[in-house]
């Protein structure tokens, strides 16, 4: 035992090695790394580009009925000089709060993750290897969740000589389920964010989806001047998943430089086939 | 003839009738009984990287691709800490070593998207709390932040709460912080 000075009686000394062992690039989707991708900002080094984990597909998307199953397989591919010990593991994703939560299997009624059935539970990849794994998932006859993950969860800690703690990546793919008609979108009015020195004019909107379906909404936005003359449209920059409940912020940057005047701006998203448009004026001075 | 033809008349009248009624018991049945499969609208294949970025004022990362090492160095209770951005914050029951580290997120084919960010503990560590930008990991995979956009350096603030009771020179052996990507 070590020796404890009255001052420090609790006196704790431990070594700490963080080993993050990351599998550099853990990768969902195949194909290979092409570019860097870094930020200007990125502090650090850069990491090599070459993809070591990856899963296909990253995200499915299926439509259909209660009641019905799907029956998906997974691709883990392990490109690293370790082996991958992974169990597998499905969660349902749900929205509280307007936000996503990830619930284990079975802790709700109606689970569509506690249907999942593996044709492999868990498993090593060997480096320089495949293993695929088929995930079958039946939908209740009635329940609310639209999203399950499925998860290649690492299981192989590394351990290092000295005392460590080890970080460990696993993959996940969505699989999202279309089961009714019912996609509905809800706007709050878009904002104008003037532009300044250091940034462009934005046009930002929250958009929460208030139907039982996932929606994918594209929106752009155009902006008229005071006699209705088009003098810009942009895109509204991610294409964003939302799932029943979820609320996110959409925003598009307009990269040309108004005249001082007034102007009318028109967001539209579309959705499923559906149109959603709104309109609000601001003044640039 | 008349009374010949009356009934050959009555008769294909009352298939004209009968046969959409039966196309249409046709179809009642079909919609009573879908097809067993869920249709697959898309799959997509765009990858998704995940890489540990070293942050100015974060702990060195050594290691290179396959591994990576965050040295927070040799720590106490009373001591200070030898690696520069290695901070602790002393209480009466325990003392909290932490320094910050950044993940990036990368799409190596440029396809703009965002991705969510799991993080679970295996196995559970019952001697030492380990929070990341608060939240105390457990064997339950939860959200670290949802919707992290691509090509962009995020902070992460990585905390470990080690009990001052705990024996001098005693090794701390953690591992197991998995970190799930899962795309948006």
């Amino acid at each position: 035992m070590p020796s404890k000075t009255p001052d420090y009686q609790k006196r704790t000394r431990i070594a700490l090695c963080l080993p993050l062992l990351v599998f550099s690039f853990l990768s969902l989707g195949r194909g290979q790394t092409t570019g860097t991708g870094v930020s200007p900002s990125q502090p650090g080094r850069l990491p090599d580009n070459r993809p070591m984990l990856s899963l296909s597909p990253a995200v499915v998307m299926t439509r259909g009925s209660f009641g019905q199953s799907v029956t998906q397989t997974l691709s883990l591919s392990n490109e690293t000089p370790n082996p991958l010990a992974f169990q597998m593991v499905a969660e349902d994703v749900i929205v509280r709060d307007g936000a996503r939560v990830f619930v284990p299997a079975g802790e709700m009624a109606q689970s569509i993750a506690a249907s999942a059935v593996f044709s492999q539970k868990s498993g090593v990849v060997k480096p320089s290897s495949a293993v695929s794994i088929e995930v079958r998932l039946t939908i209740p006859v009635q329940t609310n969740i639209r999203a399950v993950v499925v998860i290649f969860r690492g299981t192989n800690a590394i351990r290092q000589p000295q005392s460590a703690v080890a970080l460990t990546a696993s993959l996940g793919t969505l699989i999202t389920f279309n089961l009714t008609n019912d996609a509905r979108l809800e706007a709050e009015p878009a904002r104008v964010n003037a532009s300044s020195a250091s940034s462009n004019l934005t046009v930002s909107e929250w958009l929460r989806n208030s139907g039982a379906d996932p929606v994918i909404p594209e929106g752009v936005a155009a902006f008229l001047n005071s006699s209705g003359k088009l003098v810009a449209k942009i895109s509204f920059s991610l294409p964003q998943r939302l799932l029943p409940g979820e609320r996110l912020e959409f925003d598009a940057e307009c990269p040309n430089e108004l005249p001082a005047g007034t102007y009318k701006v028109l967001c539209s998203f579309q959705y499923e086939g559906r149109d959603m448009t709104n309109a609000t004026t601001f003044d640039v001075p | 003839m008349k009374w010949s033809i009356r009934p050959s008349g009555a008769a294909a009248v009352a298939i004209a009738l009968l046969l959409p009624a039966a196309a249409r018991a046709q179809k009642q049945i079909t919609k009573k009984a879908p097809p067993s499969s869920l249709m697959l609208l898309t799959q997509e294949e765009t990858p998704v990287s995940l890489t540990v970025v070293s942050l100015p004022d974060g702990a060195p990362l050594l290691g290179s691709q396959g591994g990576w090492t965050l040295d927070l160095g040799r720590v106490s209770y009373a001591g200070i800490p030898a690696t520069p951005n290695v901070a602790i914050e002393r209480s009466s029951g325990s003392f909290v070593v932490s320094t910050e580290f950044g993940l990036m997120i990368r799409d190596p084919r440029q396809h703009p998207r965002t991705v969510s960010l799991l993080v679970f503990l295996e196995p559970v560590q019952s001697r030492v709390a380990i929070r990341i930008d608060g939240v105390t990991l457990q064997a339950a995979p939860q959200l670290l932040a949802a919707h992290i956009p691509t090509r962009v350096v995020t902070r992460h603030r990585l905390e470990i709460e080690i009990p001052a009771s705990l024996a001098e020179d005693e090794k701390l052996v953690v591992n197991g912080i998995e970190l799930s990507v899962v795309p948006d």
